[in-house]
């Protein structure tokens, strides 16, 4: 029987198969604040079922995420699941609090069922939500599911962010910003923080041998499409030189030479990128190869020759594979309007140079802008018949499931008049591009998934996004509510995207 | 047990009466003048289940409490939705649909929490453990899902002729 003062649980259905960090940040923050925890990744017990049994697994993964179920009959292996996870709890952990972290909104339903079960268990622990999936229909959404929860008295508090000040308070306090109220403010300073504590996980059973890191929160792009400006006022980010050191220390800690950024994106700040690629250039020269650090994560592409070759030398050195570029759409007129900032020449040149330098990159595609014409659709096909050359340094193609326009983006703002949400953020009608339906969209995305796999792209993801489709559109032919937000976000590389 | 009816009224000729009983026990009654929400308390002691709660609309006459316009759409009514049953801790909202609307002159109407007539809309709690009962009721609300199958759906989206699926860049 392990004994502490928080229990720190992460809940499924998030589609890694990684460590997740938000636990692992937390014990280490309680430590220093003098608190015992312990950190149980049920997620990663969820996706070692997957393995043991793939038809509980499918099940449910199905109804955690979607509240449906091939057969209803089935159900009670839901509540056996539940059961299962509540034993587990109890019988190894004596404990006060439990703080459940909620990635995404695809995460609710197993933390409403176990928070229940939990409380149902014994009336006088405290249950504790944290995380941006306790809101819905994006990261600055709907806050009924968590209030309801709150005054039905199943839990006790939740936080929304920056959780790290918030849950200290509330166990020194029980109060303060961010607790149990939306008023939480933004951390300055990242650099101060101590390293996540991954000591409880069971670091060689994870599939994926990568930890995770933060270097930045928000952005310093404002596309239209996106509401990270909303939930993060400010781009805050760390010096170049304390990531590396981070990286350093975690990999001999752990035996972990892989890093996966949570940022926005990493080259946020050209100056603290240029001190991180150099130190850890200059680290992984001096290493032995075995214990060289590769890392990666989202990126965005600047103006031509804003990355030196220098800069690009670097990033290979320092074990830059993987950059994770947001380009979502082959026609600049397009990435106009969301405001990307980059033309075809600056994405021509970028290209090169990763080629060059065989820095590998993955692209994330939005189909179906609400402005996007036939035109511009083959515009992105033509795109990517241009980088067939370059496919090899291509590590994936993310095409999604179409654009969900979400509260607190500026297109939701900017189309308010012209466009009708139509019972889901999957389903907008844009009245000036009256062609381009929900349907229409879904065509669209199937060429271009079987156009990309032609060309020898990797669309990895493909079979599950269509799956996803599928379900949303016999939600749509059925004129229903749709109850699923922020598509992407359930994929940790493509958490910013939605 | 605590018991909270959350409605809203819509009051043309004056407004909708509404009772609400627990089994066969009436536990309050009062005509909403005012239009938009209103939020019912009540308490009762020493609750028991099985048993039903009913919301009874009164008070509306059907030849002169409904104003339409020249195409018999309704443009203000003597009504009331029901938007919300709470019974302690446990919350109907999209629950309620489950429940039957009995028109005073007998006929059902379901899958409907609009009160346009005089009738009684019946909860019907038919388990002796009110958290099981609802339990039940959220299972009823999951729908099953089609299965997925990529060569279907791609029908189902271009129609059955290939060509519409080629495109020329």
């Amino acid at each position: 029987m392990i004994k502490c003062d928080v229990l720190i649980l992460t809940c499924p259905v998030i589609f890694t198969n990684a460590p997740l960090q938000a636990p692992a940040i937390l014990k280490a923050v309680l430590q220093q604040n003098g608190f015992t925890s312990s950190t149980l990744d049920l997620n990663h017990e969820f996706q070692k079922l997957a393995t043991q049994n793939a038809n509980r697994h499918d099940l449910l993964k199905n109804y955690f995420c979607f509240g449906t179920l091939v057969n209803k009959e089935k159900i009670d292996e839901v509540d056996y699941y539940i059961k299962e996870v509540t034993e587990l709890i109890v019988k190894n952990y004596k404990t006060r609090h439990i703080a459940l972290s909620v990635f995404t909104h695809q995460s609710q339903k197993f933390a409403e069922l176990l928070s229940r079960s939990l409380k149902k268990q014994d009336r006088s622990r405290k249950i504790i939500l944290g995380g941006q999936g306790i809101v819905s229909s994006g990261i600055n959404g709907n806050t009924d599911w968590v209030n309801g929860l709150k005054k039905a008295k199943v839990i006790d508090a939740f936080i929304v962010s920056e959780g790290e000040r918030a849950l200290v308070n509330y166990l020194k306090l029980n109060k303060g910003e961010g607790v149990n109220n939306y008023q939480w403010r933004q951390m300055d300073n990242l650099d101060d923080g101590p390293y996540p504590n991954y000591d409880d996980y069971k670091l060689d059973e994870y599939k994926s041998k990568k930890l995770l890191i933060t270097g930045s929160r928000g952005c310093v792009r404002h596309c239209s499409f996106c509401d990270i400006h909303t939930h993060w006022k400010k781009f805050v980010f760390r010096s170049g030189d304390e990531i590396a050191k981070e990286m350093i220390v975690q990999s001999e800690k752990y035996n972990i030479y892989k890093f996966l950024f949570t940022d926005s994106l990493i080259n946020g700040s050209m100056k603290a990128y240029r001190n991180f690629i150099k130190t850890m250039a200059k680290h992984n020269n001096t290493v032995d190869p075995s214990k060289q650090i590769m890392w990666h994560g989202q990126f965005i592409v600047r103006g031509i020759r804003q990355m030196t070759d220098e800069d690009w030398s670097l990033t290979k050195q320092s074990g830059g594979d993987g950059l994770f570029l947001g380009v979502e759409s082959g026609s600049e007129k397009i990435r106009d309007h969301m405001k990307k900032q980059f033309s075809d020449k600056d994405l021509d040149e970028f290209m090169e140079q990763a080629y060059k330098y065989k820095v590998k990159l993955s692209f994330g595609m939005i189909v179906g802008y609400p402005t996007e014409t036939h035109e511009d659709f083959l515009d992105t096909l033509r795109m990517f018949k241009r980088y067939q050359k370059y496919k090899e340094i291509f590590l994936e193609v993310a095409l999604g499931t179409t654009l969900s326009i979400l509260p607190g983006t500026p297109l939701a703002a900017q189309f308010d008049k012209d466009m009708e949400l139509n019972n889901g953020e999957n389903f907008w009608m844009y009245y000036k591009n009256p062609t381009l339906d929900f349907k229409e969209r879904i065509k669209r995305r199937m060429i271009i998934g079987e156009e990309c796999i032609k060309m020898g792209y990797p669309v990895p993801n493909n079979v599950d996004e269509l799956k996803l489709l599928h379900f949303l559109y016999s939600v749509y032919k059925k004129k229903q509510k749709q109850i699923l937000f922020d598509l992407n976000t359930d994929n940790v590389n493509n958490q910013k995207l939605s | 047990m605590k018991i909270l009816i959350k409605l809203i009224i819509r009051n043309y000729n004056g407004g909708p009466g509404v009772n609400v009983h627990y089994d066969n026990k009436k536990l309050f009654g009062k005509i909403f003048t005012t239009a938009g929400p209103h939020t019912i308390e009540l308490w009762i002691d020493n609750f028991k289940t099985p048993g039903s709660l009913v919301i009874e609309m009164f008070n509306k006459n059907m030849k002169y409490d409904t104003l339409l316009d020249g195409k018999k759409n309704i443009i203000d009514d003597k009504a009331c939705y029901i938007t919300e049953v709470c019974f302690g801790d446990i919350s109907l909202t999209d629950e309620l649909f489950l429940f039957n609307f009995i028109r005073n002159n007998g006929i059902v109407i379901s899958n409907n929490v609009y009160m346009g007539f005089n009738g009684k809309f019946v909860i019907d709690i038919n388990d002796n453990n009110i958290h099981r009962w609802y339990d039940g009721l959220q299972k009823y609300l999951i729908t099953n899902s089609e299965q997925y199958d990529y060569e279907k759906f791609k029908t189902e989206i271009f129609g059955v002729n290939k060509d519409n699926f080629v495109v020329k860049y």
